[in-house]
């Protein structure tokens, strides 16, 4: 999968909630609310791969870890993080994995292979540096995702701001500075422009 | 070290049991990890949180 499927499903997602009329399990932007809405949820019904998803937060010795959990139609998503702003963004990314892992060839079969993959460097966001025509790890990619749904194309411009720190940006849009700083990088700002381009 | 090797041993473990016993299909992680991170180091907070999640250090998160 490439970054110009991110970008289709993000638009696909915001007209799918749009057509069903339910509200966004994710409060993908606004002015007034910026939270993640429960997501176990009011769209259970009207897709046909998910019965329950829960979400977990475990108090466990270890910062800004997620895993997500497939069992049949039954997703189960735990998060060990204390800032909300970490909570809220692991909740969305491990999310994502529900709408991009559907098919079997998606889906960890060697989860030693997975994590040497993922340690190795293999799996490394600063390794990603591509097209919008390039495929990209499911694990990476669903940070994108996560990305596009809580820091929407329209203020790609912020990314560009250098009056605006990454503090704030991530205080806007209530995601880890981290993640804005990964995000902030010309390649990956131009991946946006030329994704939202070649689609609008 | 031993300890974090098993770390790795018990994530595999782990998983071939939840596969097994509870048809669990798919698993992924959040992979932000830097460059000291070894694959046992990773595999052991993995654990942590599968280990506290089973021990009851868990809420279900129900507003954001």
């Amino acid at each position: 999968m490439t970054f110009l499927d991110i970008v289709t499903h993000t638009k696909k997602l915001h007209t799918f909630f749009a057509i069903q009329g339910t509200p966004t399990p994710l409060s993908i932007h606004s002015d007034t609310d910026m939270s993640i809405k429960r997501a176990t949820v009011d769209y259970e019904d009207n897709i046909d791969f998910i019965d329950a998803i829960t979400f977990y937060k475990v108090d466990a010795d270890v910062e800004n870890t997620a895993i997500y959990l497939k069992y049949g139609k039954q997703y189960k998503i735990l998060i060990s993080a204390t800032k909300d702003c970490w909570v809220r963004f692991l909740a969305t990314k491990e999310m994502c994995h529900i709408y991009l892992d559907q098919n079997e060839e998606d889906m960890t079969t060697d989860v030693l292979d997975l994590i040497g993959k993922i340690v190795s460097g293999q799996m490394r966001i600063n390794a990603l540096e591509t097209d919008i025509n390039s495929n990209i790890p499911s694990e990476y990619l669903t940070i994108l995702f996560a990305f596009e749904l809580l820091m929407p194309y329209k203020f790609n411009y912020l990314l560009e701001d250098v009056a605006k720190t990454s503090y704030e940006i991530a205080d806007m849009f209530k995601i880890p500075e981290a993640i804005v700083d990964m995000c902030r990088v010309d390649w990956y700002i131009n991946l946006r422009k030329e994704a939202y381009k070649r689609l609008s | 070290m031993a300890t974090i090797d098993r770390s790795l041993i018990e994530l595999k473990e782990w998983f071939e049991k939840e596969k097994n016993e509870n048809n669990l299909n798919d698993i992924k992680f959040f992979p932000f990890v830097d460059v000291s991170t070894t694959r046992n180091s990773f595999a052991h907070s993995i654990m942590e949180v599968i280990k506290a999640h089973e021990s009851g250090r868990t809420q279900e998160l129900r507003n954001f």
